[in-house]
Formats: structure tokens, sequence, C-alpha cells
């Protein structure tokens, strides 16, 4: 390739070369308007790109910091990791974090409202709270010598909660243990659950009447009676009302007696005349045939045989 | 007057930019590139050795334009940078194997002659001169004319594309440009890129032939009329209809 020296300077020469590009070179003692062949060309710095990651450094730097905090004060301290619950008489519940700071206190029955009412539990830990608040209950009363105060934890990290709970029975125990006697786990005070055992005695297997040496054949129908000793009890009867296979429904319509028939025969109420008793004539449908037969029956008493039911009849009616 | 590296430092930010300021610190500091390669070539550069002074005021060039104020002095870069450009220099050389000097000297001591002699001399002279002198009028003409858009040929050269699809791009709008002689008539009037037409026209990127700006004046200007042993250089540009894209 040949280059056409356009420009010299002392130390580069400006050359065009075929394709028309402009070059810089060292200078050989170059002319203008010299016609070369080997150039030493001019080795430009290495363009820098812009970093891209620069503006994203300060961003990520900040995102770091935050997880950090969050992660390694936040999480820690500020948010429930677990909860201990104190029973003496009152039942208060402390929701701790992982590093044992009180997030929140609950009295979970009336004497624990009572007990932490105005009780300030911001920024203590768990040993601070504890102690405080059985004292206080040992000053309201709540709480005397001898007495068990039981400590549960919850957790889903177990081994955390064991931990604690180790460690608040080890901590009230040091300071109240010659009093209170301190219990991991619900109070035993409430009778344990009874668990009543019903005996139940298998069944008596009955001896098998007829073992068959031979393929257990199927009895055949005409033995299905149903009668005598091998009597099923099933009849085979289609809807028999009695027998273990009854339905309970007999089918049976309640008898229709009639207009007159309040379905009620009571046997005791005869309305006929012969036994024409008062008691129970409060029934309009007996006392209308008997305004009926009355002007028959009243006939002029004109028989002289001195006998008159009719008239009997006639005053008993009219008594009534 | 004493020179502090605070001095040197600002001289060196401004010979960046500035072909002037470069020339003229490369010339201030002479003697420094002067002992750093004597210090490599152990001789005299006179003594047949001005090749490898002239790398060195390259590589001190070079220097400049690598150097950045942050990350140490500037002289301690530079002598290293000169002893590297010299080191590969040679390596260079060593590749090219079997080269001797036209001036290594014949037979004998005494005789004095040397193969420069010794090759007969046909050229022509009075022609070549002729030559030269068109060649270096043409070009001063070029220059001026980039000068009254504010262009050298350094400029130029710094602007020119290096990538080998931007290159190709320009040579786009370059060929483009050809086939409509209007536009290079109004490049050669105004001095400004005709950019809409051109863009349209070429296909090429806006963004690019901004960027590109002053070296696509000089290369259009090149081929404006009356430059006749430019356009002749540049034989590897097709001719205007061809339109041929290395």
């Amino acid at each position: 390739m040949n280059y056409l020296v356009m420009e010299v300077h002392p130390a580069y020469a400006v050359v065009l070369d075929e394709e028309g590009r402009f070059l810089k070179a060292a200078n050989l003692r170059y002319q203008v308007g010299d016609r070369v062949e080997n150039i030493v060309e001019l080795r430009r710095p290495q363009e820098k790109r812009p970093a891209l990651w620069k503006p994203l450094s300060g961003l990520a730097g900040l995102a770091a910091c935050l997880c950090l905090v969050f992660f390694g004060y936040y999480q820690p301290n500020f948010t429930p990791y677990g909860a201990l619950r104190i029973q003496i008489n009152p039942d208060v519940e402390l929701t701790l974090s992982r590093t044992d700071r009180v997030l929140e206190l609950e009295g979970l029955n009336d004497d624990g409202r009572v007990l932490i009412e105005g009780y300030d539990y911001n920024g203590k830990d768990r040993k601070d709270v504890t102690e405080e608040l059985v004292e206080r209950a040992i000053d309201l009363g709540y709480l005397s010598g001898g007495e068990t105060v039981s400590i549960t934890v919850t957790s889903s990290d177990t081994d955390w909660q064991a931990r604690e709970e180790q460690e608040a029975r080890e901590d009230l125990e040091q300071r109240y243990g010659e009093t209170i006697v301190i219990q991991i786990g619900a109070p035993s005070t409430q009778p344990p659950a009874t668990e009543v055992v019903i005996p139940v005695t298998p069944p008596a297997s009955k001896p098998d009447p007829e073992p068959t040496p031979g393929p257990a054949v199927p009895p055949a129908d005409q033995d299905d009676t149903d009668y005598g000793p091998g009597s099923d009890g099933t009849t085979g009867y289609q809807d028999t009302d009695y027998g273990p296979e009854a339905d309970g429904i007999t089918d049976y319509e309640p008898p229709d007696d009639g207009a007159y028939s309040d379905g009620v025969t009571d046997y005791e109420d005869r309305d006929d005349e012969q036994d024409d008793d008062d008691s129970d004539d409060d029934d309009p449908a007996n006392e209308e045939p008997d305004d009926d037969d009355d002007p028959e029956d009243d006939v002029p008493d004109d028989d002289d045989d001195g006998w008159d039911d009719d008239g009997d009849d006639q005053d008993e009616d009219e008594d009534d | 007057m004493v020179r502090t590296e605070h001095d040197i430092a600002a001289q060196v930010q401004a010979a960046k930019t500035d072909s002037e300021a470069a020339d003229a610190l490369i010339r201030q500091y002479m003697g420094f590139i002067r002992s750093e390669t004597v210090k490599f070539i152990h001789t005299a550069p006179e003594n047949g050795h001005e090749d490898e002074l002239s790398i060195a005021m390259l590589a001190f060039y070079e220097a400049v334009l690598a150097y950045e104020k942050n990350r140490g002095a500037f002289l301690p870069y530079a002598a290293r940078a000169i002893k590297n450009r010299l080191i590969d220099h040679y390596r260079t050389e060593k590749r090219r194997g079997n080269v001797i000097s036209l001036h290594t000297p014949l037979g004998g001591e005494e005789d004095g002659g040397e193969l420069l002699d010794t090759i007969p001399d046909g050229a022509d002279h009075a022609e070549e001169y002729a030559v030269r002198t068109a060649d270096r009028q043409e070009i001063q003409e070029f220059s001026e004319k980039l000068a009254r858009f504010g262009l050298t040929f350094s400029d130029v050269a710094d602007n020119c594309p290096r990538q080998e699809r931007t290159f190709a791009a320009c040579r786009r709008v370059l060929d483009f440009a050809r086939s409509r002689p209007e536009l290079l008539k109004r490049v050669e009037d105004t001095g400004k890129l005709p950019m809409n037409e051109l863009a349209v026209g070429s296909g090429t990127d806006k963004k690019t032939m901004e960027r590109h700006r002053k070296y696509l004046v000089a290369i259009l200007l090149a081929f404006t009329n009356g430059y006749e042993i430019i356009r002749g250089h540049l034989c590897q540009i097709a001719p205007a209809k061809g339109g041929s894209m290395k």
C-alpha cells in the first residue's frame, strides 16, 4: 500500500492511504508529497467505554447496605420470632424477636391485662420483662411463696424454642427460685383430660355350622327356608312389615269414618240414646240428631203406661 | 523558573487536542526524547539511527495522547513508552529479515564507497522534481481549502473512522455524493454536509455522519474538481459510477 504524505509535524506525519483513510504515522524524515510504502502508524490510546456500571454502582451499594441493615439489624430485632407465655394466674404473652427483644405484650385474661397495665416494655429484653412481670405479680398479690409460674415458649424454630425455655427458666429460678416454682409447659392445675376406655370385646367367633370341605357351593334356593334353625330371617317376601327387613312403613291408610268422625274413636263416648249421658254432648254433631228425634219421640204421652222415658229424656235435655 | 510536574501535566493536557501545542511540547522536550533514545541505542542517532529517533518522537506523542494525570508523573511514563516502542520497532524490523542498508560500506574500509552508489539511477530527476512540486502544490491547495473550513489534516486524521464498518458507511456516503455532483458542489461552497440528502441517499445513520463530519468533508472535497493527483492516489476507491465497495 502506498501512502501520500499530506502534512508533516515534528513527531508525526499525516498520510493518506489509497482507500481514503487519513492516518498519523511516524515522521521518518518525510516531506509533503512523498509517497511511502511502509509507515509506522500511530497507536492511539484505547478508547475507554463509558462504564455502564458506574451509575448503577451507587445504587447497588445502597441496596447492599439496605439488605445488610434489614437482615443484620431489623429482622433479628424487630420481627416476631416466637412467643413466650407466662401463666401465674394472670396469663400474659410476650412476642419476642430472635434477639430476645420484647416486641409486644398481651394479657390473655383479665388478671393478665391488669398485670401489664401501665407497664412499659419498650426496648427491654425477655429477661428483664419476665423478671419484672413476676415481681409485679408478687406486688399485686397474684403470686406468693410456693406457687407455680409456668412458662411456655412457642416458635417455629424448635432449637430457639428449647433454648429460650431453658434460659427463661434459669433466669427466673436464679432470682425467685427459693420462693416460687418455675415450670415449663402449661400449668397442671387443670385435671388432665381423663381417658375413657371402653372395653370392646371382639365378637365371639361363631363355629361354622357346616365346615364344607369342598368348594363352597352357594346354598340352593329351596334350602333357603324361612323356618327352622338355619333360617336367615329373610323371608324373600317383598314388603312385609315384619321381620328384620321391615321398613316401618305399613302402608295402611287411616280408615275414613265419614264426615262426622273426629277420628278419635272414643269408645267410652257412646252417643246412642240408651246411654245418653251428657258428659260429651258438647259435640254439635251428636246434638243435632237428638233434636230431630225429639219431636217424634215427644208425641203426647197418650198411653197411660206411666212410663215416660221421653219425659225423662226431655227433662234431662232441658236441664242441659 | 522551576518547572513543576503540574506544569507539564497541564501542557500535556493541552497537547492532547491541540496539534500545535503538541508540536511545541515535542520541540521543548527534544532533548529528553533524544537522551531516552541514546539510552537505548547506545550511540548518537546521527550514526544511522535517525529512524529510531523518529520512532521515539512518535512514542512521545503517543504518550502525550494516552497520559492520564491521576495515574502518575508524565516524564517517567513517556520514558517507558519510548523504550517499549523502540523494542517493538526492533522486533518488527528483525522479522523483516535480510535487509541491508543502502549505506552499507562496500568492500574495504578505505574505499569509502557505499552500496547506494552502485545501483544504477535510471530515474529522471528533473521530471521527478516537477512531479514532486506539482504534488506539493496540490496538497498545499487542498490544505488551504480545508483551512478555510477550519480543518487541518491532523483534525481529519483524528476524525477518520477506524472501525471497518464505520469506514464502509463513510464510503457509501462518498459513493452516493459522487453520483450527485450538485451535492459535492454544495460541500465545496459551504463546507457543510447536506446531511439529510446524504443520509437518505446513502442509507447511513445521521449520527455516524455527524461523528465523522470532518473526515467526510475532507474526502468529499478531495473529489471536487482540481485534485487530480490526490484522486489519482486514491486509486482503490472505485470510479464514480462503479459504486463498488471493498
